[in-house]
């Protein structure tokens, strides 16, 4: 039990350490890492979130800016940070879905894709996607593809934690039905 | 063929995007940087002539200036029409308290409130250490206007220890919404105006209401019959 505690100790002490290394760095090179850590993933949302493989570079790297501009000097914890960040693209790819409405588009070219090409199984999961209200796609993304637990996903999405599980509910429903 | 959430697959990163992002970022730093240079520059020029004409103003010693503004300012409505009042008087000696007390002289155009329980000057020159004043709040600069009398009839001159245009409440003048007031006065090495000259016209016609020739011990006024002095 006590090398456990220990353990638990010394994981701990790393952890600091390295966040503290991590906020001594120039805001750009903490950009940097944060992007490294993170932006995988945030490609996978906002491609999941627009549907429209063409456009996930544009709005990430608006969101990316508006992010490095408002870079606090240091998080709380690695939940806020995430938090943080994902809900900067969240916004921005919502506000790209309503620029397009704005603008009239016909419907995402996933959709179109997704019909036409059901060999490819990411174009299948995205056409499915696009099916869902903007609302459940980003819970759906945000917790099943990218593993962010309820609190943070409440967090990211400003809604309390028991509209995220009553969202992910209909939202796995309503991809399950679209992806059979 | 069955497929799950996880089978998304992002787009490939453009080439370049990181590259893409800093360039931007680093524009945007500029953009600002530069934005900031021109309000600091602007700051530093409005906060080294406030200095000199404060000092002007306030330290003795310092050589005399003749300062010249000509700004508009918007006159209230009092009884369904804009209304603003002129107070212009040479310096005097009253009774307060049983005591003979010194008053300066001073002139201003401004506003009061209904009742005449306060005054609020758009521009007040007042004989003594940093008596000058405009309000920038509500007024604004403008273009300037002729510093003459321009036709109005002489209303009288105010001599020491007399009371000045319409008594304690001034001359009442009616004019359009927005009049303009031109002032040129000279501040002593003292800090204290020694004379001014003043002239106000109304509406975008500028058509002209009121002039003052004043120093401490003579005052001429001329006023429009738009004016009241009683």
């Amino acid at each position: 039990m006590e090398a456990v505690t220990e353990f638990a100790g010394i994981r701990r002490d790393a952890l600091h350490a390295a966040r503290a290394a991590r906020e001594a760095l120039s805001p750009r090179r903490r950009f940097e890492n944060l992007l490294d850590r993170h932006e995988a993933r945030l490609r996978r949302v906002a491609y999941g979130m627009l549907g429209d493989a063409h456009r996930v570079d544009d709005v990430l790297q608006e969101a990316f800016l508006k992010a490095y501009r408002s870079l606090p000097d240091r998080f709380e914890n690695d939940r806020a940070e995430s938090a943080w960040l994902y809900r900067i693209v969240h916004r921005c790819c919502l506000d790209e879905l309503r620029s397009r409405k704005r603008r009239r588009e016909v419907a995402g070219v996933i959709e179109l894709l997704a019909v036409d090409d059901d060999r490819d199984a990411s174009l299948v999961v995205a056409g499915a996607l696009a099916q869902l209200s903007e609302q459940s796609r980003a819970v759906v993304l945000l917790v099943d593809l990218i593993g962010l637990d309820y609190d943070t996903a409440a967090l990211v999405l400003h809604v309390p934690r028991g509209t995220i599980a009553s969202r992910l509910n209909s939202a796995r429903e309503q991809l399950r039905k679209g992806l059979e | 063929m069955s497929v799950d959430l996880d089978d998304l697959v992002a787009p490939p990163l453009r080439e370049g995007f990181r590259e893409e992002l800093w360039e931007r970022a680093e524009q945007q730093e500029r953009r600002a940087a530069r934005r900031w240079r021109a309000v600091a520059i602007a700051a530093l020029v409005v906060a080294a002539a406030a200095i000199s004409g404060a000092g002007v103003l306030a330290r003795g010693g310092q050589a005399s200036v003749t300062i010249d503004r000509t700004i508009a300012c918007p006159v209230p409505i009092r009884g369904g029409v804009p209304v603003f009042h002129l107070f212009a008087q040479a310096r005097g000696k009253y009774l307060f308290q049983g005591k003979l007390t010194g008053s300066a002289a001073q002139l201003a155009v401004g506003t009061t409130a209904p009742g005449l329980s306060s005054r609020e000057d758009f521009v007040s020159v007042t004989s003594f250490r940093g008596g000058f004043g405009i309000d920038q709040q509500r007024c604004h600069a403008a273009s300037q206007i002729a510093l003459e009398r321009s036709g109005l009839p002489k209303d009288a001159d105010y001599l020491p220890n007399q009371p000045g245009v319409g008594g304690m409440f001034g001359a009442t003048c009616l004019s359009a919404s927005t009049i303009t007031v031109r002032l040129r006065t000279r501040i002593a090495a003292s800090g204290a105006p020694v004379w001014a000259k003043l002239a106000v016209r109304s509406g975008k016609k500028l058509r002209p209401i009121v002039y003052v020739d004043w120093t401490p011990d003579k005052v001429t006024t001329y006023l429009s019959p738009d004016c009241r002095t009683q």
